[in-house]
């Protein structure tokens, strides 16, 4: 409605005005009657034609009647009456009413034009902005389309670059996308795969999977962290975690899924790792508790010993038995022995593990070493029933450690007497050219073949706890020095039968990497 | 008034033995339970049984088992002189009338041996 405002002016307004301009018309021309009386309808006749100008047709007629009535009853002679005028009169208010007619006539035509101008103008202004509104939608549709196509560049990109395995399938199970991870990890390249069910990449026992998963997608639900087993092309299995999320159309249907799915293989290897080092820890603090346990049995046992033999030896002393005190030192002293030798027996654990445990060598005479072994245990072994058989013959001689060879054949002598079930102990030495030999066999309670393979194990027994004392020690020690002195030392055994324990020295020391 | 030791340290049982003797007590000495049921099946009863546990041939829970099922002699009092750390639980499980710790102190056997041998 640009440049016409009045046209936008209720109907009401308009013929108010033409009303209220047509009565100025008509005080004004009353007002300066003697101006107008020669041509009273000329203020009318303005009226009529700024009635028509402004307000359109319709107004300017009401205009022209009510001003013609006005004129007419007012300023025609006789004035303020309806009787007839004189002929000049009623042809002057004749004119004015026809040229007023006219006039109306052709503001009516001006004003439908301005309308019609207006529409058109409207018309125009609403296509312009509808124009406006449509590039503007459409520019930002074009910016949404290149957003989308960013993110899906972003997104493929992510898919393409990734470590892990991604691939999409339908709701059969088919797959749809398979990215450069699924070719790395399972061996397919996109061709041989692509429109192939997922069940083969699972391996036979697995092939439940795939109805499971596809179930729980199909409710729309998210896998997370299912771990399986899957296999590679080349048949190779591996277990894996799979991560599997619904993939969903615009109306958010359900169309299918996006698997991610990890090797986990070396975490697995990790946790089976950790679960090893775990129960090896438990084991071997275990086993050092059942250790200390069983040391402290051992050392109190020659402690209570020296406190009754200390307790009856002040008894003896007070009765003034002098000789009989005597023999009970001599007994103590045998305890104290065996106290030295235990604590010995657990500086050397430290010694060995800790890689200390050094070789004094020297000519020594096996032969004499075991005889000497062989008395101290007389009367232990008269006690247990066993008799001992030996052959040494002499000049047996190596370089070796005397102190640490002795422990070795009384380590053997010991066991024997111990396991031994009272029967004969035969103690062999037996020279070669370059190497010693000696055995030492029981025909005690034996041990099985599961028993055999652990006897030199550190804190290991063949025997039941209750039923043998000993810290477990004695064979580790002894296969330590063994091996120490580039010899080896093997059993065989049968349970009820005996064991016969045999040990092989060099004569002199081997070339280092020659040993076992 | 006899006392049977059992005990597979002749150490031990000989220690024993000189204490209790000089007390006046009859001592028998038996190096693993199977020696200790035939002594105890050979002759008259001993007013107390003093136990070691860890023993070869039959164990101080072997021995107990054949001595409580046997009516004649499960009613022998039985100390249970051991170097386990658990004795005060073996002493339960096996039924016993006590136990003396190793190292025992002498005071402390013949209180104990004379509580059952008055």
């Amino acid at each position: 409605m640009n440049g016409y405002p009045e046209l936008t002016r209720p109907a009401w307004f308009r013929y108010t005005m033409a009303v209220v301009l047509c009565g100025v018309a008509l005080l004004l021309t009353n007002l300066f009657w003697p101006l107008f009386q020669y041509m009273p309808q000329m203020l009318c006749f303005l009226a009529v034609c700024a009635c028509g100008y402004y307000w359109g047709g319709g107004p300017s007629l009401l205009c022209l009647v009510l001003s013609t009535i006005a004129l007419y009853y007012y300023f025609l002679l006789p004035q303020r009456s309806l009787s007839v005028a004189d002929t000049a009169s009623l042809i002057r208010l004749g004119g004015f009413l026809a040229v007023g007619l006219t006039g109306s006539v052709a503001f009516q035509s001006l004003w439908a034009t301005r309308r019609r101008q207006a529409e058109l103008v409207a018309q125009a202004d609403a296509a312009r902005q509808a124009a406006e509104r449509t590039t503007k939608e459409i520019a930002e549709l074009l910016e949404t389309r290149r957003e989308v196509e960013r993110n899906l560049y972003r997104l493929a990109a992510i898919v393409e670059s990734s470590e892990d395995t991604i691939i999409a399938i339908d709701l059969e199970g088919r797959i749809l996308e398979w990215n450069p991870g699924a070719e790395r990890l399972l061996g397919y390249r996109p061709e041989e795969v692509l429109g192939k069910t997922i069940s083969i990449l699972m391996p036979p026992e697995h092939r439940g999977d795939m109805n499971v998963i596809l179930d729980q997608i199909r409710r729309g639900e998210r896998i997370e962290h299912f771990e399986s087993v899957r296999m590679k092309k080349s048949g190779e299995r591996f277990p894996v975690s799979l991560s599997v999320s619904p993939i969903k159309d615009a109306a958010g249907q359900v169309v299918g899924a996006a698997k991610i799915a990890r090797d986990i293989t070396e975490r697995k290897k990790s946790e089976a790792e950790r679960e090893r080092l775990y129960r090896e820890a438990q084991e071997a603090a275990r086993a050092r508790e059942d250790f200390l346990s069983m040391a402290g049995h051992e050392l109190r046992t020659p402690l209570t010993t020296l406190q009754f033999q200390f307790h009856t030896l002040g008894r003896r002393l007070a009765a003034g038995q002098a000789d009989k005190a005597v023999e009970l030192l001599e007994r103590s002293r045998g305890q104290l022995d065996r106290l030295v030798r235990l604590t010995e027996e657990l500086l050397d654990v430290t010694r060995i593990t800790s890689g200390r445990l050094d070789l004094e060598r020297e000519e020594t005479d096996l032969s004499g070493v075991t005889r000497e072994a062989a008395e101290r245990f007389r009367d232990a072994a008269q006690r247990a029933g066993c008799e001992l058989r030996i052959e040494a013959p002499p000049g047996v001689r190596g370089t070796w450690d005397k102190s640490r060879l002795d422990q070795v054949v009384t380590n053997l002598l010991s066991n024997a007497v111990k396991f031994g079930k009272g029967k004969p102990i035969e103690i062999r030495v037996e020279p070669d050219t370059a190497w010693a030999r000696i055995s030492v066999r029981d025909q005690g309670i034996g041990m099985s073949q599961e028993d055999l393979s652990k006897v030199f194990d550190r804190f290991e027994r063949a025997v039941s706890r209750r039923s043998y004392g000993g810290m477990g020690l004695g064979l580790w020690i002894t296969r330590q020095i063994v091996e120490a002195h580039g010899g080896k030392i093997e059993v065989e055994s049968e349970p009820g039968r005996g064991s016969m324990f045999r040990v092989d020295l060099p004569l002199d020391p081997l070339p280092r990497g020659v040993a076992g | 008034m006899k006392v049977l030791v059992v005990d597979d340290d002749y150490a031990v049982l000989d220690a024993i033995k000189d204490v209790l003797e000089d007390e006046g007590y009859e001592v028998t000495l038996a190096a693993n339970g199977l020696e200790a049921l035939k002594e105890l099946r050979r002759g008259a009863p001993p007013c107390l049984i003093l136990l070691d546990l860890m023993m070869p041939v039959m164990n101080g829970w072997e021995f107990r088992r054949e001595q409580l099922e046997d009516t004649a002699l499960a009613g022998i009092p039985t100390i249970l002189i051991t170097a386990h750390t658990r004795a005060d639980e073996n002493t339960t499980e096996l039924k016993a009338s006590g136990f003396l710790r190793k190292p025992a102190q002498p005071n402390a056997l013949l209180e104990t041996v004379g509580r059952y041998c008055s």
